[in-house]
């Protein structure tokens, strides 16, 4: 062979050798670096979940300045919102302010007015456009419930769904009774703990499963397990899930024809205590205690007051001979996020947080928008 | 066909080119990747620092105290280089820089995530036993952060332990 050909191959080999070993090296260096990447991801989703629950935000008491509404953009909601933060002012950690939390709450069939969009708070975070996140809070236990003609099986369970023996159970249970051609709100409490199998029977004096659409019989259960506490409200009729905001409840209408009427006072659950609230009339001409159909979807009632201890807020609506319950949860299940989770490296972090004297699993999720 | 002698020098030019060309890629290489090694130190340190920052600050807002200190312990040096930590305000938020500054400026970032009502302070806090830092270096022995609540703001700073 040509002494020529003899060098470009020799050439060739060695450009060969070096662009395997190089192409070999590269990933191994990089597989280092990006691991590196990712602890960082992980440091940085800790640092905005620490600052989401231990501190309050400012002003401190923003989840009660209704100045911050569905009416502004963006930018003038940052004009009154400082700084973002769930904690209650001057509580323990890990102690989230309800007002707060209600603002990342849109998922109840009706629109928040008072709803905080996510954009708003990755402004405040200092995350907008380069981090993704998502916060969603849930109720520490899972409660199911059997009716069966005057007794109720409560199960309680965790939410991996393992069962949660020697819980202290206690259902308040009210429906509307006629008395003297006058609908009547009755009600009747009764106590038990889980057994092994993380269930409870409790028997009451009414046959509850033939109150059914006709008497609207209702479930509040508060269920203590060991220090872990939730409440769960059930309806043997259908059930309207209500928004609550400061201190305006907004119902939704439900389909078909006829008007809603108002049958009760309002129900304050706040745990051990059950409280009457009052409905003030705040509306123009209409009836209080009628929910007409108006331009909108739902009607906003507001209440004389709300203790700010109250977990859900329920009361019984009438249409025709049907009765309803209306449930408003403070907070109700939250997922809030900026967008779909993605990203090729998430961050998932996961605390326990008490609202309202209620227990609650919080998750973050952080990733980042580009890689 | 060019004669042996022109061929053999073609064929060594060549292998040279190739050495020389490898060489300057490899080189070049390194750099980049040591740069991106050292970044990422930085970046870790400078996360480090703002998680403490964050842990200080939610401890002053949960705690009776209005005023808090925590020492803070940090490589003395990345690479054989020295490093400065400062912290700068990016579009409404602070940031921690951690910066390399000898062949090229190296940098490392963390954001904090707050917007208002929390200051960063370069004075001297005027607490007792403690020196006032605008930023610190690598090296600098009972190196801490400060935090001081006065009234509705929270302050916070870099010192050190007189």
């Amino acid at each position: 062979m040509h002494v020529l050909y003899e060098y470009l191959f020799v050439c060739l080999i060695a450009f060969l050798i070096i662009n395997t070993s190089v192409s070999t090296i590269l990933p191994l260096i990089d597989i280092h670096l990006s691991q590196t990447e990712e602890y960082q991801l992980e440091k940085l989703a800790e640092r905005i979940f620490d600052k989401i629950l231990l501190t309050p935000g400012y002003p401190y008491n923003w989840g009660e300045d209704i100045r911050i509404n569905q009416t502004l953009t963006e930018d003038e909601m940052l004009q009154y919102l400082k700084d973002f933060g769930l904690a209650k002012a001057g509580a323990s950690p890990y102690v989230l302010d309800p007002n707060k939390v209600i603002r990342l709450e849109n998922g109840s069939g009706i629109d928040n007015l008072y709803y905080i969009p996510p954009k708003v708070i990755s402004k405040l975070l200092g995350i907008e456009g380069k981090y993704g996140f998502q916060l969603t809070i849930i109720p520490a236990l899972n409660i199911t419930i059997e009716v069966s003609g005057n007794t109720l099986t409560v199960g309680v369970y965790s939410q991996e769904k393992v069962p949660l023996p020697a819980s202290e159970v206690t259902v308040y249970a009210i429906w509307v009774e006629n008395k003297g051609g006058k609908d009547v709100l009755n009600n009747e409490t009764k106590t038990a703990k889980t057994d092994w199998n993380g269930k409870c029977t409790l028997s009451f004096s009414a046959n509850l499963e033939s109150k059914g659409n006709k008497e609207g019989a209702s479930f509040i259960i508060y269920v203590d397990f060991y220090g872990i506490r939730t409440v769960y409200i059930s309806s043997l009729s259908q059930t309207i899930l209500a928004s609550i905001s400061e201190k305006y409840l907004a119902i939704e209408y439900l389909e078909g024809t006829g008007a809603l009427h108002l049958e009760s006072d309002p129900l304050l659950v706040a745990f051990p205590n059950i409280f009457y609230g009052e409905i003030i009339n705040e509306t123009k001409g209409e009836s209080t205690w009628v929910i007409n159909k108006g331009s909108k979807s739902y009607k906003v009632y507001g209440l004389s007051s709300i203790d700010p201890y109250t977990n859900y807020i329920a009361l019984i609506v009438k249409k025709g001979n049907d009765k309803f319950l209306v449930i408003a949860p403070r907070p109700s299940i939250v997922y809030y996020a900026t967008g779909p989770i993605a990203g090729v490296h998430r961050v998932k972090l996961t605390k326990v947080v008490t609202i309202n004297d209620l227990t609650y699993f919080i998750e973050f999720y952080l990733w980042r928008m580009a890689e | 066909m060019p004669s042996p002698i022109v061929s053999h020098l073609i064929g060594t030019t060549m292998l040279l080119v190739i050495m020389l060309v490898i060489s300057y890629y490899f080189t070049n290489f390194g750099t980049i990747m040591g740069v991106r090694a050292v970044e990422k130190e930085l970046n870790e340190i400078a996360e480090y620092i703002a998680s403490n920052i964050i842990d200080m600050i939610s401890l002053t807002n949960a705690s009776l105290s209005d005023t808090l200190l925590l020492e803070i312990d940090f490589p003395y040096e990345i690479n054989g280089y020295g490093y400065s930590i400062n912290i700068t305000k990016e579009s409404n938020h602070y940031i921690v820089i951690t910066r390399i500054e000898h062949i090229s400026i190296v940098e490392g970032k963390a954001i904090l995530p707050f917007s208002s009502q929390i200051i960063y302070s370069s004075l001297d806090p005027g607490i007792n036993g403690i020196e006032g830092k605008n930023g610190l270096y690598s090296g600098t022995r009972k190196a801490l952060i400060w935090c001081k609540k006065v009234g509705t703001e929270i302050y916070f700073g870099f010192g050190v332990r007189k």
